[in-house]
This record gives structure tokens, C-alpha cells and sequence, in this order.
């Protein structure tokens, strides 16, 4: 800890001779002064970087090797988009700007509008959410607020049993009902089920396409005339974009709403880099409900933000979202053009693929239906030598891969969910396919090294349980 | 455990090759927009001196180069890390404002061959406070 190397006294700084008058503090400030600093760590400057850098190489990190985080899209971040962020104006532009000395940040946030609703197929974007969940509690909020325009804001939200764990979550946060609709035996919606489920009492179907599983629902069409034929909406979570963006628009196909997450798709920052981004884009019948300000375009050509929206859903987020993550995003989309995106989606297609390809038969395919983006298998043939998905994944480390995403979704029991993106060399996929057949081999001879894995790192297997019920968030002097 | 350190313990460290082994013929890190300037005959304008190819260069891709260089930046031992006790260096600590300074604009992107009245900024002047 650094506040462990600290020494009282002790400064990084040293400040040049005073040459303005000085200032009697506790005059100007009285009860307000600040007499110490509270629990400051004091250290050097060489000690901070030392700290800092030493804490860096024990990290592994996209800009190490494959991160094959299902669900999660963790592509390369590329070094043009923060070139662009820390440019003087965009990186030291301040939210309180006057609008006319801010004309280039809010052109910026129409542009990528402009890119995200061309996209997604949609007419109108939010992109205030600071991420996937945020925006959907946006979506829905949008959703009830349109219901309610109706009359009735209605009691349920249909959820799939393959959704991200977010969804439910999301609907019971608005204050709705969740149903649970069972998938099929391909791993999809169920749509004879979903017509006996949907009544005047459902509000939206929340849906993610293609789904965990990797899917695409090729029944979309059919799902959307389901809900639209009786006044439901379909609420599309975006975080699979990755296998969609320049091939099909979600509202081409009956989408009414959808989140995308920058910090997938759009290459921004993930995990510990984040911030992360989550724009709402929806159809002109949902616009009046965009969370306020939105950017409006004004006679004179300049930009402007609009906060005259009696039908509002209110603002979700201080200031204008994370800004540094549009500028990212807009850089990604510009750099690409849309033969490039077009290009990307098919080699993350590609690579999961290729991935399916090599790796099926040695580790069990619990669905068998053409997958798209990621692939998802099942511990059940290693399960036989006592060998669960999360040993799988421990021992992955020490053959230099951040391990996949694992037991979920939670149809597959057992689920070890792969999801390589664009972003990696086939040199790379061959050692990812290698290190798994490995382990595979490893469960028959000498299951124990998989068990008690990983051997080479500095902390073996940590107490997960402990972590999750007793969580430790804030260092103390006194422990 | 008899010499046990407090400074140093195992961990995970990818091996790495030369990046000319990761070499893939047409790969490339860079892709540029369509032409948008009349198009240039560079046999006609530089002859002998064109180079057809690139020579024996490493063709990869942009997260390739980062990766390369990321992992090797982990095999490595340096001040920034801890103690450089190398008698007769002085291998003292490289303050990071020296590196700002060398970084701005002005002086980053100086050449050699500018005239002199712009190598001789008025910034003599406005480096002494007023």
C-alpha cells in the first residue's frame, strides 16, 4: 500500500519563492480551512512512480495478450483514439463552457449521433448512460414513461432465461414484474411460448441479439410483430453489437429501443480503463422521452442543447455523459469507415469460429445452432475427473491468457463462454487453442495441477466467497 | 523459507520472440483513407532510387506491436522499478517535468534546418518573469 511507504514530512513538490502577496487563509476560508491533509500518504515522487509502475506489470491487460472475456468484448483499444482524446481542446474542455465556445465538443456528440443512429437503423440517441446497465435503466424508464403517455404503464417485462443478469435487474429497478420466457432447444426465443406469454400487461420484451449464446434469433421479425401487436415494445441490449454493426440494423428488424455499449463495440475503454459508455438509441416515437438536454442543430447552423422537454424522462447523468468516451468512439467509427466496421464484424465473427472449430469435441458443444461473435461450451466432459469450468479458466493464466467468462449464461450449466473479438492474429487464436486442448489433456492425466491452478502467479486461489460477503473496500491504518 | 525477500516474488511473464518472427507477408498496423490528391509516378520521379519493396520489415498488426513491446517492457528492470546501484552511473531518478517540458509542441517538432530568427524565440524573453 502506499500509504505504507509514507513518512511524515516527507514531499514530491517543492514550490518556488511566493511572488504574489500571500493570503490569510483562515481569514478567507475560517471554519472551512484545512489545517492537515487527513490520511495522506507521503512519499516521494520516485516512490509514487515506483508504486504505480510496479502495480502495472503485475496486471494483465488487453495490451498483453487475448482476453477472451465472453459477453464482454474486450478489443484492443487503438493508441489513434487516445491521440485524439488528449488533444488540448477536447481534453481540457470544461461542461461549463459556453455553448458558443463548446461548438466543436457538441459537434463531436452530433457526429457520433449521426454515426450511432445510421448504425443501429434508429431515428433518435441519448448518450448520457456512463454504461451498458445505466442505459438500460434509461431504456426502460423511457418505456414506462411511454406506456404511461398511453394511460397504463403496464406490469411486466419479458426477460429470456439466456439474458445478462442486468436485465432483470433493470426491470425491477423501474419498478416492473419480471416474466421469465424459456428457450428453445436451439438456444433461442421460444416464439410460440412468447405468443401465449404476451398480454396488455407486458410492457417490453428486453432482448439481446445475437444472444448469449452467440445466436442470432432468426425469429427477430416475428418477435417484434408479437409485443407490437399488443402495444409492447422491444427493448434491445446491445453489448452483442459487436457481431451486427454494418450487417443488420436492429431497426431494420423491429427494435423500438436499444443501448450500445461504447466501451464493446466502440473500442473505448474497458474494465479498469474505463469510464464506460452506454448511449440509448430509439425510434422517433420514443423521442420525446430522451433523457434532457439533447443536441438540437440550430437555424443559424450552430449547435446548441435543448432542455425544453416537457415529456422527458429527466436527466440520468451529471454534465453530458463521459465525453472523453464519444470522442473515442467517433475516432474508432472515422478511422474504420464502413467498409472497416463491416470488416470487423466479420473477423470477430471469424475468430470465434475458428475458435468453435478447434476447440469442439474436446470440450463439450451444448448447442449446436451456427454461432456468431462468441461461442459457448460446457465443462461436462471434464466435470467426469472433478474438473469444473472455473479450474479450467484458473489454469488458462498460467498459459498466459486472461481466463474466459465463466458459468454463465446460466442455461449452460458448467459454461465456459469464449469470446476472442476482431482483434486477435490467428497466431494468437492457434495459442489460445493450443493452451485449451493442453489443459483438456492435462484433466486426464494429472487433474490436480488443474485443480490447484494457478501455479505461477503471486496469489493462487483467493477466497472468492469470503471476497463477495465480507468484501474489504477501503484500506485503515488499523488493520 | 531461509532468504526470503520482501521485494520480489514469482509471477506470470509471457514469453516473447523476435517480432520479425511474428511476421506475416501483407499484414499491415495502418490502413489510409482513398486517395484525395492528383496520384504520383514515383518511378518517373525518383528512378533508380525507388524502392519496390520494404525490405526484410516485420508486417503486423497494431495490437501485435503494442503487445511486443508491453511484454517486453515487463522483462525489464529499471529505475522506474527500483535501486540502480551501478557504481560510477548515477543512475538517479529521471524527473517526469524534464519529460514534459521535451514534449511540448514547440520543442518536440523543432528541426535543425529552421531558420535561425525562428530557433530564437521571443520565449527568451517570456521565460523571465516580468
Amino acid at each position: 500500500m502506499i500509504f505504507e511507504k509514507s513518512s511524515a514530512g516527507k514531499a514530491a513538490w517543492k514550490l518556488p519563492p511566493l511572488d504574489v502577496p500571500d493570503v490569510d487563509t483562515s481569514k478567507l476560508l475560517g471554519n472551512s480551512e484545512r489545517n492537515d491533509l487527513g490520511n495522506m500518504p507521503e512519499v516521494s515522487e520516485i516512490e509514487i512512480i515506483r508504486h504505480f509502475t510496479r502495480l502495472s506489470t503485475w496486471n494483465y491487460a488487453i495490451d498483453l495478450g487475448m482476453y477472451p472475456l465472453g459477453s464482454c468484448t474486450m478489443k484492443y483499444n487503438p493508441r489513434v483514439n487516445e491521440v485524439v482524446a488528449r488533444l488540448d481542446g477536447l481534453a481540457n474542455a470544461h461542461p461549463y463552457q459556453p455553448e458558443r465556445a463548446s461548438q466543436g465538443a457538441l459537434r463531436i456528440m452530433k457526429t457520433l449521433s449521426d454515426c450511432l443512429t445510421e448504425i443501429t437503423g434508429m431515428d433518435a440517441i441519448t448518450l448520457q448512460p456512463a454504461a451498458g446497465a445505466h442505459g438500460e435503466l434509461t431504456g426502460l424508464l423511457m418505456v414506462r414513461a411511454y406506456q404511461q403517455s398511453k394511460g397504463n404503464p403496464r406490469k411486466k417485462i419479458l426477460i429470456p432465461d439466456s439474458a445478462h443478469g442486468t436485465n432483470p435487474a433493470t426491470a425491477a429497478t423501474v419498478g416492473y414484474a419480471v416474466e421469465n420466457l424459456k428457450s428453445n432447444a436451439q438456444g433461442m426465443v421460444d416464439v410460440a411460448a412468447l405468443g401465449a406469454q404476451m398480454n396488455e400487461d407486458v410492457a417490453a420484451l428486453m432482448l439481446t441479439n445475437p444472444n448469449t449464446l452467440g445466436v442470432f434469433e432468426q425469429e427477430i421479425h416475428k418477435i417484434a410483430a408479437i409485443l407490437h401487436a399488443k402495444g409492447g415494445l422491444l427493448y434491445m441490449d446491445g453489448a452483442n453489437m459487436n457481431a451486427l454493426v454494418g450487417k443488420v440494423r436492429p431497426g431494420d428488424f423491429g427494435v423500438d429501443l436499444m443501448h450500445l455499449n461504447l466501451h464493446k463495440t466502440f473500442s473505448t475503454p474497458h474494465g479498469g480503463g474505463g469510464p464506460g459508455s452506454g448511449p440509448v438509441a430509439v425510434k422517433q416515437f420514443l423521442e420525446p422521452f430522451l433523457p434532457t438536454p439533447v443536441v438540437v442543430a440550430k437555424s443559424d447552423g450552430t449547435l446548441a442543447f435543448d432542455y425544453c422537454r416537457p415529456q422527458s424522462v429527466g436527466r440520468v447523468r451529471a454534465f453530458h455523459g463521459n465525453f472523453g468516451m464519444f470522442v473515442r468512439a467517433l475516432a474508432y467509427i472515422l478511422a474504420n469507415g464502413p467498409d472497416g466496421l463491416r470488416e470487423t464484424t466479420e473477423d470477430a465473427v471469424l475468430n470465434a469460429n475458428y475458435i468453435r472449430q478447434g476447440i469442439e469435441g474436446t470440450y463439450d458443444l451444448p448447442y449446436l445452432t451456427p454461432t456468431m461473435h462468441e461461442v459457448v461450451f460446457s465443462d461436462r466432459i471434464q466435470a467426469k475427473k472433478g474438473v469444473k469450468t472455473m479450474d479450467i479458466a484458473k489454469r488458462l493464466i498460467d498459459y498466459g491468457f486472461h481466463p474466459y467468462t465463466t458459468a454463465f449464461p446460466l442455461i449452460v450449466p458448467g459454461a465456459l463462454m469464449i469470446e476472442p473479438t476482431e482483434s486477435e492474429s490467428k497466431e494468437e487464436l492457434d495459442l489460445f487453442i493450443e493452451a485449451m486442448k493442453s489443459i483438456a489433456a492435462e484433466v486426464e492425466e494429472d487433474a490436480e495441477t488443474v485443480l490447484s491452478a494457478p501455479h505461477s502467479t503471486r496469489v493462487s486461489r483467493l477466497d472468492e466467497t469470503a471476497a463477495a460477503r465480507k468484501p474489504v473496500l477501503r484500506w485503515k491504518p488499523s488493520l | 523459507m531461509k532468504h526470503f525477500t520482501r521485494k520480489a516474488t514469482r509471477h506470470t511473464s509471457q514469453n516473447e520472440g523476435l517480432i520479425f518472427e511474428k511476421s506475416s507477408a501483407g499484414k499491415a498496423a495502418w490502413r489510409l483513407p482513398l486517395l484525395d490528391v492528383p496520384e504520383v509516378d514515383a518511378s518517373k520521379l525518383l528512378g533508380d532510387a525507388e524502392r519496390k519493396d520494404l525490405g526484410n520489415m516485420p508486417e503486423v498488426s497494431e495490437i501485435e506491436i503494442i503487445r511486443h513491446f508491453t511484454r517486453l517492457s515487463t522483462w525489464n528492470y529499471a529505475i522506474d522499478l527500483g535501486m540502480y546501484p551501478l557504481g560510477s552511473c548515477t543512475m538517479k531518478y529521471n524527473p517526469r517535468v524534464n519529460e514534459v517540458v521535451a514534449r511540448l509542441d514547440g520543442l518536440a517538432n523543432a528541426h535543425p534546418y529552421q531558420p535561425e530568427q525562428t530557433l530564437h524565440p521571443q520565449s527568451h524573453a517570456s521565460y523571465e518573469p516580468e
